[in-house]
């Protein structure tokens, strides 16, 4: 798995296009801004790109809240294995950097603040390769 | 040749670009120009404005201050081949330009065209001065890692600055992040000489 971050509209998504030579309509390509869940489609091609960590940290949390991170944990392990599953399948994760900046005053930002920076470190810690994006210019961290 | 600087607030971002303006001016001995683009909105404001004011002007060097809010098109005729230019700071411009009007209740930035037209027309300025061979050291804020408030005009203003930003950096020869007083080079060779 292949884990993209950087700040918000730093170009993470041009990135990912322009290294896989895969664009965002492509049918493997998912935004949890667009919708919360995966259709089953996705799963059927061989590049599956899903954007939007945060988003989906939050959804989560919505749903969880607490126990989300064992939450987020099981769905990762999912997406992880459909890729091992198969050697030419391929896996990039995209998700947004919240963590620097004021810590909010709402309980549930700074869960969510909290929860995304967690579910991160176990992105990390899965993926094979990552990547920060700052302004279109990437810096490999592993 | 475009050089491009961004930190978050009080990084210390403005001094170094200075710092960088001023080097180069010295190098090729021309003459530096300061745009300035903070509308005196508040007391808050109008101190930070003296701030800068007082340090340019005990500046061993000459620095022309043009006072520009909105609209940097209507100077660059001005300038030529080896002006040294600071613009400080393109969040200011981009806010300005974005905003423009709302204190007369005309609320341009909801329109679309009007936001691509507000990223076009600094995109554009910016390219005749680089291709003019003015030096050109652009100052930006640092806003993208914590939650972007969802508001859509914070977000209208957080997509432009990202847009532009992209747009600078891989235009720009050199690319800078400040933090904490200390830059690191993104993009380019940092020249000797230069702090």
């Amino acid at each position: 798995m292949h884990f993209v971050t950087g700040g918000a509209f730093n170009g993470k998504r041009r990135w990912v296009e322009a290294f896989y030579g895969y664009p965002h309509k492509s049918g493997g390509w998912h935004s949890f801004y667009e919708s919360a869940d995966v259709s089953k489609e996705v799963w059927d091609h061989g590049i599956v790109v899903l954007e939007g960590m945060e988003m989906f940290v939050k959804n989560t949390l919505n749903e969880v809240n607490e126990k989300g991170r064992e939450q987020l944990r099981l769905e990762l392990k999912k997406w992880c294995e459909w890729e091992q599953s198969n050697g030419t399948r391929k896996l990039v994760l995209i998700g947004s950097d919240i963590g620097k900046g004021i810590v909010p005053i709402e309980k549930e930002h700074r869960l969510w603040r909290d929860m995304a920076g967690w579910f991160y470190q176990d992105i990390v810690s899965a993926a094979y390769r990552v990547d920060v994006i700052w302004y279109g210019l990437s810096e490999r961290l592993k | 040749m475009i050089v491009f600087i961004t930190g978050g607030v009080r990084s210390g971002k403005s001094s170094f670009a200075e710092q960088l303006a001023t080097d180069a001016a010295r190098r090729i001995s021309r003459n530096l120009h300061y745009i300035a683009t903070s509308q005196k909105t508040d007391q808050e404001m109008e101190e930070r404005i003296k701030r800068h004011q007082e340090k340019r002007e005990h500046s061993p060097f000459a620095w022309r201050t043009w006072e520009v809010p909105v609209c940097l098109e209507g100077i660059a005729d001005y300038f030529q081949s080896g002006d040294v230019l600071l613009l400080d700071c393109l969040t200011n411009l981009a806010t300005n330009e974005l905003f423009a009007g709302w204190e007369n209740g005309t609320e341009k930035w909801q329109n679309g065209n009007y936001r691509s037209e507000v990223y076009h027309r600094i995109i554009q300025v910016i390219e005749q001065l680089d291709q003019r061979g003015v030096t050109l050291f652009i100052v930006s804020n640092e806003i993208f890692q914590s939650p972007i408030p969802d508001d859509p005009g914070t977000l209208y203003f957080a997509e432009l600055l990202g847009k532009l930003h992209q747009h600078i950096v891989a235009m720009a020869a050199r690319a800078y992040l400040v933090e904490n007083g200390i830059a690191t080079v993104k993009k380019g060779e940092h020249h000797e000489g230069e702090r």
